[in-house]
């Protein structure tokens, strides 16, 4: 293909005129404007060091910048050096607020992130959980459950017959982890002893079981036909079941920390449990339910819906709702875009989640506004390790 | 994204040098440009999203429809790649430049679009149950041959194409924007062209 050929490719491309271009534009613009609008006042930078650095660094420039105006360039040449200094300088992963460590999931594995930045590899995981304080990590690598602890110390590793996922150590003193192996639910000591390891149902559907806080014996998992079971895997007894939680099948499962509410996220529901299985209350979503993150309340979640399982209108991408659980509000979008996963912080005030269009990690604040956005997290870990998508974000160590 | 652009490495008559250096300061300027908008944009500047607007718009439009050849997913795709850009403008690095990262989301956004547009035509054919050959794609609203072979190549091979052509990013910078490795990107770009080569060669 000669140069002449790409050029005539390149003008092509630029020149051609496109259908309703104009339209288009003349139509978005007032939506873009009021965006602006609802946006509400600037933020201010953070730090009041940075701050009073940079109103003194200013208060010099402007001297200059009002006798020349090569002078005010300057002074927004220091400007954008120093405020954006205090966004991100160093490492992506830096930005992250103290207090605990993100399970982030790449094509390369899983790794830990610190809120120094310092990323650790765990292991070549498609899927992996935290153990209940945070020390280990179980993995999913095809058909071998692998737990290492937090240096990515192999500690034991379990072989299956066929592909093994969503994995789940147990929340009370870490003896026990759930997995599935195929449309079994299978369970194995927390130690990780092949002679322990046992099917305890078959016909479940291909959601992350999950304990019940602080125990090491009651699990819930969603059955393949979409009802929801807690059983007790010692003696394999069902406590109950949930014949069809809200509408469509579970996608996702979540208990909250005082162990009172069971969330579940179905494909257009949101629905709550009580801790006997009884259906407290069922939030219908505008679009079929993707990630589920619940607020360490318990007061509210934040969902993801649509994208590619939804693609009956709008732009086909994601959008992340702020669902309460309690009182009459309704869902209320937080973010639009492509989002790979999500995580609350353990003091529930900031929701980190990975923005794969834009190669960033947000951490949104009360309101869904962006109280912070850490740039290029794709080159942290390597550049074949393409996306980080937000897997979990656990206990300080 | 920025950087090695490819004419920075051609070698050049000496007649040329202050062409190029003009380019160059062209360049720094519109930089310079961008970034008083974005941070007048941060203090909540209508006029400067305007701005950015009227700039960035076309440029977005025009590469999501060429990835989705839907002109009403093509506005929805800009539209919402502009108000993540409002929504997000907070914490935006002024040093980065801002269009590369707009086309990044463009892009992505639009493969995404036409993956699950590709889904759910198999959905409904399934739920259809039917043995018949999947309906054609609707017709082109112009015509225009180059742009009729671009429908041919996947959404992947298109992003690709719109932005090494429309904006002239690298392959290195494309592999970055889409998450692919380099050699995918040189491969793409090598079979998207020894597609359009015939059409544009017929066309000269």
């Amino acid at each position: 293909v000669s140069t002449a050929t790409e050029e005539r490719l390149r003008s092509r491309l630029r020149e051609q005129s496109l259908p309703a271009e104009g339209e288009a534009a003349a139509r978005s613009w007032p939506v873009v404007e009021a965006a602006l609008a609802e946006r509400g006042p600037a933020l201010r930078p953070r730090r009041v060091v940075l701050r009073l650095a940079l109103v003194a660094a200013l208060l010099c420039v402007g001297l200059v910048a009002a006798l020349t105006p090569a002078g005010a360039e300057v002074g927004h040449w220091i400007e954008d050096r120093f405020a954006d200094r205090g966004e991100q300088a160093g490492p992506a992963f830096a930005g992250l607020p103290a207090g605990g460590s993100v399970l982030t999931i790449s094509r390369s594995g899983a790794y830990a992130i610190d809120a120094d930045g310092g990323a650790q590899w765990l292991g070549a995981f498609a899927e992996a959980g935290w153990s209940p304080h945070g020390l280990h990590v179980v993995g999913a690598n095809g058909r071998r459950l692998v737990a290492v602890d937090a240096t990515g110390i192999v500690k034991w590793t379990l072989a299956r017959q066929h592909r093994v996922r969503d994995p789940s150590w147990s929340t009370g003193l870490g003896y026990a982890v759930a997995y599935l192996e195929r449309r079994t639910l299978r369970v194995v000591a927390g130690t990780g002893d092949p002679s322990t390891d046992r099917a305890v149902r078959r016909g479940a559907a291909a959601v992350t079981p999950e304990w019940m806080p602080g125990s090491d014996q009651v699990l819930t998992y969603a059955t393949a036909r979409g009802a929801i079971e807690m059983l007790d895997v010692a003696s394999g007894r069902a406590l109950w079941r949930a014949p069809s939680a809200g509408s469509g099948r579970p996608v996702a499962l979540a208990w909250s920390r005082n162990g009172r509410r069971l969330v579940a996220l179905s494909s257009r529901s949101v629905t709550v449990l009580d801790a006997s299985g009884h259906v407290l209350r069922t939030i219908a979503l505008p679009a079929a339910g993707r990630e589920l993150a619940l607020h360490p309340s318990g007061r509210r979640a934040a969902v993801v819906v649509g994208g590619a399982a939804d693609v009956g209108g709008g732009a086909g991408s994601t959008r992340v709702l702020d669902v309460p659980l309690r009182g009459a509000s309704g869902p209320r979008q937080l973010f639009q875009g492509g989002v790979d996963g999500l995580a609350w912080s353990r003091d529930g005030r900031r929701l980190l989640l990975g923005w794969r269009d834009a190669d960033e990690w947000l951490l949104l604040g009360p309101g869904g506004r962006v109280r912070r956005a850490l740039h290029g997290v794709s080159g942290e870990l390597g550049a074949a390790g393409g996306f980080p998508s937000v897997a979990g974000w656990c206990c300080p160590r | 994204m920025t950087g090695d652009r490819p004419a920075a490495f051609v070698p050049v008559a000496p007649g040329e040098t202050r062409l190029l250096a003009r380019a160059a300061r062209s360049d720094a300027a519109e930089r310079a440009r961008e970034r008083r908008l974005v941070r007048e944009l941060q203090r909540g500047s209508t006029e400067a999203l305007e701005e950015l607007f009227r700039h960035e718009w076309p440029r977005a439009y025009r590469a999501a429809y060429l990835v989705v050849h839907d002109a009403a997913a093509a506005e929805d795709i800009a539209q919402e790649a502009f108000l993540a850009a409002v929504r997000a403008i907070d914490r935006f690095d002024r040093r980065r430049p801002f269009g590369p990262w707009m086309h990044r989301i463009v892009v992505n956004r639009a493969i995404d679009l036409t993956r699950a547009r590709a889904l759910r035509r198999e959905v409904d054919a399934a739920a259809a149950d039917s043995a018949e050959a999947p309906p054609d794609p609707p017709a082109a609203p112009f015509s225009g041959d180059v742009l009729a072979a671009l429908r041919e190549l996947t959404p992947e091979h298109r992003a690709v194409v719109a932005l090494r052509f429309l904006f002239d990013y690298t392959p290195g910078e494309i592999a970055r924007a889409l998450d692919m490795p380099r050699g995918t990107v040189n491969s793409r770009l090598r079979r998207a062209l020894d597609r359009l080569g015939d059409v544009l060669e017929a066309d000269a």
